[in-house]
């Protein structure tokens, strides 16, 4: 399965804009923020790129 | 499914940038605040003898009685003012930390003005105070403008080892069993009665605001400017709902302490290899 790299990028700036917007104290609570965000959407996408390859119909022999 | 995605990613960013929004369009007619919650008003000033200088500022337009949010330090054996408009208290559980007393003094006395300063050009009833209890003969000053730094921390310093931890809990005597500071909580827990008459007393109008889930010197700044802002500006509204800025610096906090405590522990893991 290719890595979803569409939702980690994704959850990577979502936690730049929680950092902008919590803005943390620590060097540590901003690496989690941002740590947490990127981890949940990876899982999020890995979730939805599995559904929906589970939805897709089965390929046939000649590739139609 | 991608245009998903990215619409969604917009909302967000939309919805965590206050700045990037346009200004909301004024708010409609509070709704009447839950019981016991009595909306808080402040009494009518006294008339003013003819020919006396007005007060300098002038009332909002929205024909709101003016409220302006002071502090003082009030001693153990000194009566508590009942002629101002509110009056609250910095409730601190007994055996607190000094240091969170006095990061939150610092709080206190850089973002409330000086009720002293205040009480010389206007009426104590346009005042909603809020006092730091201080043990009876301390060198602590009642009131007082603070100028410097340096100046505060000496003040906190001496505000924070004489705080009146007895005449707190009279005050949280005075709430509602529900309203008051949940058990193992650090505090503060800021609370006022309006109006200041009724100080102290059950079933009437108070507003709280848990400072327990706040912590770092700037957070607690931004705390007491929203209890200030509420208080001046919205005291009906204390109780319902939320504000972003109250989740923010929860939230905030909340991450910082993870971390700390996520760090703390991968260095014990390294320590001990």
């Amino acid at each position: 399965m290719k890595p979803p790299v569409w939702a980690s990028t994704a959850g990577f700036l979502i936690g730049l804009v929680l950092v902008w917007w919590l803005r943390p104290e620590t060097t540590e609570g901003a690496a989690l923020v941002i740590i947490v965000c990127t981890a949940l959407l990876t899982l999020g996408g890995i979730i939805v790129q599995a559904v929906r390859g589970k939805k897709a119909p089965p390929a046939t022999e000649d590739g139609k | 499914m991608k245009r998903l995605h990215v619409v969604g990613l917009a909302l967000l960013l939309a919805a965590c940038s206050p700045s990037l929004r346009p200004p909301p369009p004024p708010p409609p007619p509070p709704p009447p605040p839950p019981a016991p919650v009595v909306e808080a008003t402040l009494p009518e000033p006294p008339p003013r003898p003819v020919g006396a200088r007005p007060p300098t500022a002038s009332r909002p337009p929205t024909g709101r009685p003016m409220a302006i949010a002071t502090r003082v330090f009030l001693a153990g054996n000194e009566p508590v003012p009942g002629q101002f408009g509110a009056i609250a208290v910095v409730i601190f559980p007994n055996g607190s930390d000094p240091a969170r007393l006095q990061q939150v003094c610092r709080a206190f006395v850089a973002v409330l003005d000086d009720s002293g300063e205040v009480s010389e050009r206007l009426p104590d009833a346009a005042q909603m105070v809020t006092i730091w209890p201080v043990k009876s003969g301390s060198a602590v000053p009642r009131s007082g403008v603070v100028s410097s730094a340096a100046e505060a921390d000496r003040l906190c310093t001496a505000a924070a080892a004489n705080y009146d931890y007895l005449r707190a809990q009279q005050a949280m005597a005075g709430l509602p069993s529900a309203e008051r500071l949940a058990p193992a909580t650090r505090g503060p827990l800021l609370a006022a009665w309006a109006p200041g008459a009724d100080f102290g007393r059950q079933h009437v109008s108070i507003l709280r605001y848990d400072l327990s889930g706040i912590a770092g010197q700037q957070r607690l700044i931004g705390a007491m400017q929203v209890w200030k802002d509420k208080i001046e500006r919205q005291p009906e509204l204390w109780q319902s709902g939320w504000n972003t800025t109250k989740v923010r610096l929860w939230l905030s906090t909340q991450v910082d302490e993870l971390g700390a405590q996520i760090g703390a522990a991968m260095k014990l893991v390294n320590d001990s290899f």
